[in-house]
């Protein structure tokens, strides 16, 4: 995986917990009389024109904003890989675990709100670009090294 | 024996459960594929289906199936002793529930992520479905009143927790709305709250909340049935309100209780190096339930339990993306799930006790052992909490609050789910009231349950938890029965062994059976008329599964694919009938039954 896009669920998304014999759990949707909750999540529309516009070896990650097990040591990961450090990383991962976030390699694109499927496209897609970019000139600046391929332009 | 490590043993005994037999179900009996396009993948929708990175879908999945049960269970069991109520613990997550939670989410996975209920009618039959709504009927009845009683006592027990557990719903409200609201992270709110709570535990040491004088105003006996009253009512309302306005930020707060209550446990374990004093096996006496088979029912989450096959199957099956991730997420899960167990089992016998004379005063018959167990697992965690700093009667009333969160939201969710259970039966003999009255549904969902709760069992104060715990297992364990059986037949139809599945499923129908007919005889033979039939409807719904198990079982060994003979495209006619002409049928299932040739 070289990126990794993560988008944090709304407020009302499924959750987990509550413990043994609880828990997010709905026996009877298939085949039953009603379905117990609807599926409204507007990270949905995102994800999915996310999916169908990035290639495959970007990682799209939809989280739970109660998962911070996992949560917070990607957002801090990703931060740091970035190179955030201290207060900055502090505001990063805080922007990032608010509910409907879009986080792509650690840069916070949209917290608290989601923007519209293309725009989103379109910022994730910029963000990557500029990654790139700067892989490409990180490695021609170190002495010795073959600088990789510029990536092909989107289709 | 230092609990330490007893904990240590069985966290290595877990490894290898995990490393070696967790990878003969991928290789041998699952059969994992790499290249199978999971239904999270074909019905990629970004909201139920999506493929998951299987870290973030344990997350889900553990947090989803530990809580208040995986508790209650073992601080009863070891009343036979903490080696057999610890043996089971191990070899049931290994062999059991490991098989269960893991088999459960493939074959679900297998089938567009179905529901078991749902699957239990395609791959077994139709009345199998039918059986499946009975037994989650009587799950729930027994899962609120058992919870609903567990709460009870330990408000009873602990007055000093009723400040921290009734502020915590107006705090959940207030973070759900904050939350919803600014649209902000759950994380700082929810961890802000698990702070206002544990320090409301101050407050509530000082101002303990009994209810003795109502009792006695209103004539009832005993306090713990004024609780179970006011719980129900509670309930009543907060299972009408959406879930977003209370239950999923309580589930917030709840997720860190887990994380924070297992750390306490094992933190305190070694840095106080508690020893186990309670007896390797205990001479019970005269006249109390023998641990063959009440062993195996009283403890069912923890070793195994039917629940989870409702999770792997329910929300964790659409999310998988890889089949081979459901090793790690399913096995896992159940390993997390016996690590809680086990826990539970240090707690009622190292942490609550300094000599095997005071354990003993704690357990001396069933009656006081399965009155008194949740409250001994409290007052454990509270000397493990103790080892490290905290004062003992503060670090009681964190572990009631944690014990009592647990059970408060397994009791708002079960009581939902009851309802829905109770409409569904109102569409099935069409009685619309019942249908489309959420009051009505909600009322009756309520009102079972209750009754279920304040029954007089058989006189003694912790008699009537102990039986309904028991019925709670029993029921639970059939949940497990019918998973496990679908789970036998489809592997059976891919050509495979089923042993790996058939051990755990005859050994547990055996056990419930044996422990529902020893019941029925202690009922009948005490009078009691209201225990009787429920315990007598419970078996004959055991006689129905083990029927159409062996009926389906049957079947699917004259159906099976013979060794090196060409894959059937559509040689199982349940997913044929359910998945005529996706990419995801049993045309690639079949190439699946080749690798398992030698």
């Amino acid at each position: 995986m070289r990126h990794r896009v993560v988008l944090v669920r709304g407020p009302r998304a499924a959750a987990g917990s509550g413990g043994c014999c609880s828990g997010a759990v709905r026996p009877f949707d298939e085949g039953g009389g009603h379905r117990h909750v609807p599926p409204v999540d507007d990270v949905g529309a995102v994800y999915r024109a996310l999916r169908a516009a990035l290639p495959r070896d970007v990682a799209v990650e939809v989280v739970s904003p109660t998962n911070w097990v996992w949560l917070v040591p990607a957002l801090v990961t990703d931060g740091r890989r970035r190179g955030l450090r201290g207060a900055a990383l502090w505001r990063s991962v805080r922007a990032g675990i608010a509910v409907e976030s879009l986080v792509c390699d650690g840069a916070v694109l949209a917290s608290g709100w989601l923007p519209a499927p293309a725009a989103a496209v379109t910022a994730v897609q910029a963000e990557l670009a500029v990654a790139e970019l700067e892989q490409v000139t990180t490695a021609a600046a170190a002495p010795g090294r073959t600088p990789p391929r510029a990536p092909a332009p989107p289709p | 024996m230092p609990a330490f490590a007893v904990a240590a043993v069985v966290g290595v005994l877990f490894f290898l459960g995990y490393r070696y037999y967790s990878s003969y179900l991928a290789r041998k009996v699952y059969v994992l594929d790499p290249a199978f396009r999971t239904p999270a993948h074909e019905f990629d929708d970004g909201v139920d289906y999506v493929p998951t990175n299987k870290h973030v879908l344990f997350g889900h999945h553990f947090t989803s199936v530990a809580g208040a049960a995986p508790i209650v269970g073992p601080a009863i069991a070891v009343f036979w002793g903490w080696g057999p109520a610890l043996a089971w613990i191990v070899l049931g997550t290994i062999f059991a529930a490991g098989v269960h939670d893991f088999g459960s989410l493939v074959v679900s996975v297998r089938h567009k992520a179905k529901s078991i209920g749902t699957l239990a009618g395609e791959v077994v039959n139709g009345r199998a479905r039918m059986l499946f709504l009975a037994i989650i009927f009587f799950l729930l009845t027994l899962v609120n009143a058992v919870f609903a009683v567990v709460i009870g006592n330990l408000f009873v027990a602990n007055p000093g927790a009723v400040i921290p557990i009734v502020v915590e719903i107006p705090l959940a409200m207030v973070i759900g709305q904050y939350i919803y609201r600014t649209r902000s992270s759950a994380l700082i709110p929810s961890i802000a709250g698990v702070v206002v709570l544990y320090a409301l535990i101050l407050v509530g040491n000082a101002f303990p909340i009994e209810l003795d004088g109502l009792a006695e105003a209103l004539g009832v006996e005993q306090t713990r049935n004024v609780w179970v009253v006011l719980l129900f009512i509670y309930t009543w309302v907060a299972s009408r309100i959406p879930v977003w306005v209370l239950l999923q930020p309580r589930d917030y707060i709840n997720s860190h209780q887990l994380f924070i209550a297992l750390a306490v446990i094992a933190a305190g374990v070694i840095v106080g190096m508690n020893t186990i004093q309670a007896p390797v096996v205990n001479d019970v006496p005269e006249g109390s339930p023998s641990f063959f088979p009440f062993l195996f029912i009283t403890i069912a989450c923890g070793a195994i339990s039917g629940f989870h096959s409702l999770v792997s199957s329910g929300t964790t099956s659409k999310q998988l993306d890889t089949e081979p991730d459901a090793r790690y997420v399913g096995y896992m899960g159940a390993v997390g799930e016996g690590s809680l167990a086990t826990g539970a089992v240090l707690a009622a016998t190292a942490g609550v006790a300094a000599s095997q004379a005071d354990w003993e005063a704690l357990y001396p018959d069933f009656a006081t052992a399965s009155g008194g167990a949740t409250s001994n697992f409290v007052d454990g965690v509270a000397v493990f909490a103790n080892n490290l700093g905290i004062p003992l009667d503060l670090a009681t009333i964190f572990a009631a609050v944690v014990v009592i969160s647990f059970a408060a939201t397994t009791m708002d969710t079960g009581v939902r789910l009851q309802r829905y259970v109770v409409q569904e039966i109102g569409e099935i003999i069409k009685v619309r009231a019942l249908a489309r009255n959420l009051t009505l549904a909600t009322t009756v969902a309520v009102l079972i349950p209750l009754a279920m709760a304040l029954l007089p069992g058989g006189g003694e104060a912790g008699y009537t938890f102990g039986v309904l715990w028991q019925l709670f297992g029993t029921t639970n364990q059939l949940t497990a029965g019918l998973a496990l059986s679908v789970i036998a037949v489809w592997v059976t139809r891919q050509g495979r062994s089923p042993v790996a599945v058939l051990i755990p499923l005859v050994f547990l129908l055996a056990m419930t059976s044996w422990a529902l007919v020893v019941n029925l005889q202690n009922f009948v033979e005490a009078d009691n008329w209201v225990l009787a039939p429920l315990d007598a409807l419970i078996f004959l719904l055991a006689i129905w599964l083990m029927v159409e198990a062996a009926l389906s079982l049957r079947t699917a060994f004259r159906e099976r694919p013979q060794p090196g003979a060409e894959a059937r495209p559509t040689s199982d006619p349940a997913v044929a009938r359910a998945n005529p002409t996706s990419p995801t049928d049993e045309a690639e299932l079949g190439q699946t039954s080749r690798d398992d040739r030698p």
